[in-house]
């Protein structure tokens, strides 16, 4: 399929807003899912001997603050006694360190701030990572026999770039933090609901070149710039390294277990990037509204692309919102190509219905191509019994019209056309046509019941986003109207009073047939007004088609929600807003 | 002449209580109230209740606890139109009360009331509303809920997604919001806090599904909200929320179960829970907590059900709080409910109950017993009546001290469980922390009614500053008394009859389950009587405590059985467990140092509790009786004290026959008796010497404030003395006609008039009208004539002074004359009086009550009840003597 410059080559991107990210990252850290405290001494940092290891020490906030106090008071001795060359001293100072185990190379003792993240201008593989310190302290021993330098880090703020175009999920992590049932999902597509949710970001943020801060964004003391790029990289690299699952900034985020169910489109592979925008709310501006983080997903288990510019959007899709309001918290984008998957499955339902019926035939067994038009062509040959010698054909030929935006989602219009052919038919050893009468929804001509003029029908279906990714399709079904398509007033004779005989029929079979099609997509897609019920219907509503109304079709649904499903033809895009709204269950 | 100073009785006067208790109906002027939606509660204070709910047109009423007050609560009106929603708040932090309501497609908004400061009674008063709009008038506004800071309200549109609106209170200046989805309708909404983000708990339609959603407000920093959304396997219906500790919100969302969603805390994420029981689709879903205990009511098809996480283990003996009971059918067929806390009640609800007619309905566990009882909330209305059966107690006190009044002192009640009663026609709630002081009269006495709907009452506690002790009044005890003597007359249970002569266990019962019951009846009741009355209470009664076990008196069975392991306490087992497993039981009772312990068999489950108090008692012979196919109406009608009104019709007539002709006769007689006593009077004052004046001794010893000796308490001759407090009530309420004023102008000129000639003789001279009032009785039987009542009344007078005498005699006169006026407009004009024109009108089949009427009824209850105790006849069974009595009336005050 061709790629879609929308979409940086990718199937479908899901454009989450930076001012998003940043709020959850608060929620997260008001419930302490991140750490909000630092507070431990580290060793074995700077100039390490061969084999020695950096450790840390964590523990009860009493105990490593008289460690702390200690620690900063023999190290002050130790700076005195090499001042003053008092080398025994110096020497018993040096072995006390040593026995007591203090010998540390900086120590936290600070309150941090919520995170948050920057969406960086012309830049869409990285971001901008915003430690904020609320206050506390960094102590740092610059040297193991100088004092310790304390550092005041009230209102700090480090922050540094981290990567974000290249990052791939680690598929065998993510199968062993599943369920079960999520088990094969996972496996069929290598991607779990859960790498959607905000969590994950922390999780994927792991290559960051944390000692590369930006000096922009970045505030703190001047002489503290040396001893923060060490203890921040230091220590992020001791507790992502150490710890059982790496995650960045020593933040015990786990996943959380998502239950979700295969979506029509089910990504397959995921990467990441960003997309800035300068857009902002007119009535409520707040920076980086419109700049999106990218979830870049394949469906089918095709390859992401490659090329020096995938991943990079052209502009960020959260601009082609239509709620932009507090609400929501970004777009979702598909390809229309892809999206037409869905239009099929809605054709063959369709289809589905007329070859139900008895003696109906489709002409390709489905939809195709007329005059431009996708078209379906059904036939239904009528003989026999109290027809006698006479035959009706009917064809009923569906049309599809393209695409619509409407209030609150998308429009499918099927145009209903009728055409009958009545043959009177004369058999003497062979069959003769006296007469052959024609009506059709283009017929302008009213006889006795059937009142004129024709009417083409139509059969209207409003995809609207419904719940968890599911689609609820609401219809207006308007039955085609068939008139003669030549005034019967020019029969005369008995050609006519046969006609009158076979009207009855032409009243009793086809149209009969089209009221069924129109009963039928009523009772299936749930018109309360509509309660006939029969086996046949039974049997369609087992049809995997027919449960559009049930049917996950987009993906992602425990972890967002979704409306105002849109085409947007010039982009060849389907696009709806979400809203990041993980589910409970 | 001396004048006396007024004593007041006094702990040496040696005062005795006299009382006697009555199964019996009773009737008060007061309706039912027909409710329709939403029922509120709001506890004013720890016993105090203001219920709000829409009525049948929609209309928002409220009304208000009130002890002391006719039925106990006073009616609001607080809207002008139908109000499709409304809702309050309060504020614990400020002490506020803010309601909120939606009428005419307008959001209303009241000020926030300091609950404190604000005098609840006058509730319509006070309240003064501030209105808000949508955006556009094309939406409907559905739904509206206030909060501490904010008011909310919902909007639907026919083509458009539903939309909800936040204002702030202070400028109430709405801002419209959208919804994460196509949200067509918004079901339910709530104000609360999730993962420390305060916001809005939202179910709502989507296409044919529903969303349950969290939205938070706004964040300043980053202008998003936090979104949650909450599954399950089931789509919901309605929802309740529930702070906790933490200051979030707990979620309880119900479709065919209970689901219980604990937000994120602490760096844990949220918890889904679902709760013991499976429901018939959950209507509407309450949570109330107190510390770590949490109670769930639930309504569903099938009516109102309790679960609670105080489950009794029977492991430890005792109450844990963390495991969910299965739930309990409390109220069946229930369209709507609120629920409330009180102090000495467990739980209370307020209930909507389609089955009974939409009328509002309190139920409420007794925190000492843990019983349930059922009582329909009801407004006072002259013009309306209402029968229930209860216990009538006559109380009465007496001194042999004479000359102590008893009136103004205090009188203490309070009960040994928790009760709702009348005393007169007042409504109090009594119970071992609810004390309820009562005010005497002249006349030292008083009706307890106490409603009840089993056999079981609790005992109520008498204390007053003049009495030396407690004195204990056993409401049940005289009834249980009788229905041992029938059982006993009738050598056995079986082969007791009803008042109709038919049996009263019905037919197909097994005689061996009779005879169990009757054995256990038998030792139910002795136990009930030999309980020490002075001690009975020995439950630990003086404090509300919701997690104290003691306050259940329920010890554990050591049997398995589901019912047990399902943690009920003895009220909730009385309530549901027993009445659907009555079919079969096995019945053991003994005595164990702090009460009684029975024992209960049903099949192979066994249940035993530790009863402490004569009400459970009660409950249990009542249930014991259920189990034979004998229910309260049934044992009411057997045992209860029934009205005969024929008779007291009879009498009645009788009386008011007499009393016609008197009053023909006296309206032609008054010049010949004003003559006669100028006449005599004048001799008399030549007679009587200054010196004469003086009050007979063995006259001083009489107590005016003394109740009648010749007859003891008893609440069923009483019965209409003690309705006499409404009397007065006719006069603004009603369309009927009220008391005639005529009548009162005259009673208040008579008492003016009387006044200054009491004052000036002292309380003598109410004596001496005493003893001329015997006479005057004995005039009316025949055994004196008018005359010559006249001339002992005279000479009894005299002793007050001539000159007294004199103006008391014109005083009498004048009121006679305007009394004999008034009378003949009472002979033919029907008014209306509260509680006794209804009943006289149904039982004299659509006579309309007149004057003469009431007055004739007011001597004809108690005289016929008496005469029938006394004498087993009515008074005038025979019509000869009805005849004659009544023609007596014609002559009776001639002079000659």
């Amino acid at each position: 399929m061709k790629e879609n410059p929308n979409l940086a080559g990718f199937d479908m991107v899901l454009g989450l807003s930076q001012t998003t990210i940043n709020y959850q990252f608060k929620k997260l850290y008001q419930n302490d899912f991140i750490q909000d405290k630092w507070f431990a001494l580290v060793g074995n940092v700077l100039n390490p001997k061969e084999g020695e290891k950096p450790f840390h020490l964590a523990g009860a906030d009493d105990e490593l603050k008289s460690k702390i106090d200690r620690w900063i008071a023999l190290q002050h001795d130790v700076e005195e006694a090499k001042k003053s060359e008092d080398w025994a001293a110096f020497g018993q100072l040096m072995n006390t360190i040593k026995t007591e185990g203090l010998n540390f190379d900086y120590a936290w003792d600070a309150d941090l701030k919520a995170p948050s993240i920057e969406i960086i201008d012309k830049d869409p593989r990285n971001l901008y990572f915003n430690l904020s310190f609320e206050d506390g302290k960094l102590y740092y021993r610059p040297e193991s026999t100088s004092a310790v330098k304390v550092f005041d880090l009230s209102g700090s703020v480090y922050a540094f770039t981290t990567p974000i175009g290249r990052i791939k999920i680690n598929k065998d992590q993510m199968v062993m933090e599943a369920d079960e049932a999520m088990d094969s999902l996972i496996r069929n597509s290598g991607l779990s609901e859960a790498d959607f949710r905000i969590e994950s970001l922390f999780l994927n943020l792991e290559n960051a070149n944390i000692s590369d801060f930006d000096k922009n964004r970045s505030k703190f003391p001047e002489d503290a710039t040396l001893p923060l790029q060490i203890a921040v990289e230091s220590y992020f690299n001791l507790m992502l390294k150490g710890a059982e699952n790496p995650y960045v900034l020593g933040y015990g985020v786990t996943q959380p277990d998502v239950k979700s169910s295969e979506a029509m489109f089910q990504p397959t592979s995921l990467a990441f990037s960003s997309s800035y925008s300068s857009k902002q709310n007119t009535s409520k501006p707040i920076k980086g509204q419109f700049s999106a983080l990218n979830f870049l997903m394949m469906l089918n288990k095709e390859d992401a692309p490659t090329g020096p510019t995938a991943g990079i959007m052209p502009a960020s899709v959260i601009e082609l919102g239509k709620d932009t309001s507090s609400t929501t918290d970004g777009v979702f984008a598909i390809d229309r190509g892809h999206f037409d998957q869905y239009i099929d499955s809605l054709d063959a339902y369709v289809v589905s219905v007329f070859k139900e019926k008895k003696d109906v035939s489709i002409e390709s067994d489905g939809f195709q191509v007329k005059d431009g038009k996708p078209t379906m062509v059904a036939k239904s040959h009528m003989s026999g019994g109290e027809l006698g010698d006479d035959k009706i054909d009917t064809t009923y030929t569906l049309v599809r019209k393209p695409l619509k935006n409407v209030d609150q989602g998308l429009e499918v219009e099927y145009e209903f056309h009728v055409s009958i052919k009545v043959h009177l038919i004369a058999k003497v050893f062979v069959e003769i046509e006296l007469k052959q009468i024609d009506l059709s929804t283009s017929g302008q001509y009213s006889y006795k019941d059937v009142k004129g003029p024709g009417k083409v029908g139509s059969m209207k279906f409003l995809i609207k986003n419904g719940k968890e990714g599911r689609f609820d399709l609401e219809n207006s079904l308007d039955p085609p109207t068939i008139a003669f398509d030549e005034s019967v007033y020019l029969f005369e004779g008995g050609a006519l009073k046969v006609f009158l005989n076979i009207l009855k029929l032409v009243l009793a079979w086809p149209i009969l047939i089209v009221e069924g099609i129109i009963n039928q997509i009523a009772i299936d897609l749930g018109n309360k007004d509509v309660t006939k019920e029969n086996e046949s219907i039974q049997k369609l509503r087992e049809l995997d088609v027919l449960n559009q109304t049930n049917k996950v079709i987009l993906p992602l649904g425990k972890t967002y929600a979704y409306k105002n499903l849109r085409a947007i033809e010039d982009k060849s895009l389907i696009v709806y807003d979400i809203t990041y709204a993980p589910v409970t269950e | 002449m001396e004048k006396e100073q007024v004593k007041f009785v006094s702990k040496e006067d040696q005062v005795s209580v006299s009382f006697a208790s009555e199964l019996m109906s009773n009737y008060f002027p007061e309706s039912n109230i027909e409710g329709s939606r939403e029922i509120r509660t709001f506890m004013v204070g720890p016993d105090q209740s203001l219920i709000f709910y829409q009525d049948q047109q929609e209309m928002l009423k409220a009304i208000l606890r009130k002890e002391g007050s006719e039925s106990g609560w006073i009616p609001f009106s607080l809207s002008e139109d139908a109000v499709r929603s409304y809702e309050f708040e309060f504020n614990p932090k400020k002490g506020t009360f803010q309601l909120a309501k939606v009428e005419g497609n307008q959001v209303w908004v009241s000020q926030a009331l300091v609950v404190k400061d604000t005098d609840f009674e006058q509730l319509d008063q006070v309240i003064q509303w501030r209105k808000i709009h949508a955006d556009s008038f094309s939406e409907t506004i559905d739904k509206v809920s206030i909060g501490t800071r904010h008011v909310l309200f919902g909007t639907s549109a026919e083509k458009s997604d539903a939309l909800f609106y936040l204002a702030d209170l202070n400028d109430l200046k709405p801002v419209s919001y959208t919804f994460p989805e196509h949200a067509k309708r918004i079901v339910q909404f709530e104000l609360g806090t999730y993962a420390k983000s305060s916001g809005v708990f939202f179910l709502y339609e989507i296409g044919q599904e529903r969303t349950m959603l969290f939205q938070s407000f706004e964040d300043e920093e980053t202008g998003k909200t936090d979104d949650v959304r909450f599954e399950s396997e089931e789509s919901f219906n309605c929802f309740a929320l529930l702070e906790t500790s933490s200051g979030n919100h707990m979620l309880y969302a119900a479709g065919n179960q209970v689901h219980e969603y604990k937000g994120p805390e602490k760096g844990e994420y949220g918890k889904h829970a679902v709760l013991p029981g499976t429901y018939d689709q959950i209507q509407k879903i309450r949570v109330a907590s107190y510390d770590q205990e949490r109670t769930v009511w639930a309504m569903d098809k099938q009516g109102l059900f309790y679960q609670t996480n105080r489950f009794f283990d029977q492991s430890s003996q005792g109450f844990q709080v963390g495991q969910w009971t299965n739930p309990l059918l409390m109220v069946e067929g229930v369209a709507q409910f609120s629920c409330a806390k009180g102090n000495g009640i467990r739980n209370q609800l307020y209930a909507i109950s389609t089955e009974y007619g939409s009328e509002l309905t309190r139920l409420w566990q007794d925190s000492v017993t843990t019983l349930w009882n059922t009582n329909k909330v009801t407004l006072s209305n002259m013009d309306s009546l209402k029968e229930v059966a209860s216990y009538s107690a006559q109380v009465r006190f007496s001194t042999a001290t004479s000359l102590r009044s008893f009136q103004g002192q205090k009188v203490s009640l309070s009960a040994d469980s928790n009760i709702f009663v009348y005393v007169d026609s007042q409504s109090y709630h009594l119970g071992p922390a609810h004390q309820v002081e009562i005010s005497l009269g002249l006349v030292p006495e008083f009706t307890i009614i106490c409603p009840v709907e089993e056999l079981g009452a609790a005992n109520i506690h008498l204390t007053a500053d003049f009495l030396q002790g407690e004195e204990l009044i056993n409401l049940s005890g005289k009834a249980l008394d009788r229905l041992q003597d029938k059982i006993e007359k009738a050598n056995g249970l079986g082969n007791v009859k009803n008042s109709k002569g038919k049996p009263l266990v019905p037919a197909g019962v097994q005689p061996d389950a009779v005879q169990a019951a009757q054995a256990g009846i038998s030792q139910m009741i002795s136990a009930g009587s030999s309980m020490d009355k002075k001690a009975a209470p020995v439950l630990n009664s003086s404090s509300f405590r919701v997690q104290g076990a003691v306050s259940a008196g329920v010890s554990a069975p050591t049997v398995e059985s589901f019912f047990v392991h399902a943690g009920h306490s003895l009220g909730d087992f009385l309530h549901t467990v027993w009445s659907k497993a009555k079919e079969a039981f096995e019945f053991v009772m003994e005595k164990v140092a702090d009460g009684f312990k029975f024992i209960i068999k049903i099949g192979e489950q066994v249940f035993n509790w530790i009863v402490k108090t004569l009400r459970e008692i009660g409950s249990f012979i009542q249930r014991v009786f259920e189990a034979i196919g004998v229910f309260f109406k049934d044992l009411f009608d057997f045992l209860a004290f029934l009205f005969d009104w024929h008779a007291i019709l009879e009498t009645k007539r009788a009386y008011k026959g007499f009393v016609e002709n008197a009053i023909v006769n006296l309206r032609g007689e008054l010049v010949n008796i004003r003559k006669f006593i100028d006449a005599t009077l004048e001799k008399e004052i030549e007679k009587f010497s200054p010196e004469l004046v003086s009050i007979p001794k063995d006259i001083a010893s009489v107590n005016v404030s003394e109740s009648p000796k010749e007859s003891s308490p008893d609440p069923r001759s009483n019965w209409l003395n003690s309705k006499k407090q409404y009397l007065d009530n006719g006069k603004t309420k009603g369309e009927g006609k009220k008391m005639p004023t005529e009548l009162s102008d005259v009673f208040e000129s008579l008492m003016a008039d009387l006044i200054p000639i009491v004052q000036e003789t002292g309380k003598g001279l109410l004596e001496e009208l005493k003893i001329v009032a015997d006479e005057f009785s004995n005039v009316i039987h025949g055994k004196l004539s008018f005359g010559e009542f006249l001339k002992i009344a005279m000479e009894k007078l005299a002793g007050s002074g001539l000159f007294i005498l004199k103006q008391l005699m014109d005083v009498i006169l004048r009121s006679l004359e305007s009394l004999v006026e008034v009378a003949f407009i009472g002979l033919t004009q029907p008014w209306n009086v509260p509680i006794i024109s209804p009943i006289y009108e149904e039982f004299s089949e659509g006579d309309k009550l007149t004057f003469l009427d009431l007055m004739c009824l007011f001597v004809a209850i108690p005289s016929t009840i008496l005469f029938k105790i006394g004498e087993n006849q009515a008074p005038f069974e025979s019509e000869e003597v009805k005849d004659a009595f009544i023609a007596r009336g014609k002559n009776i005050f001639q002079l000659t």
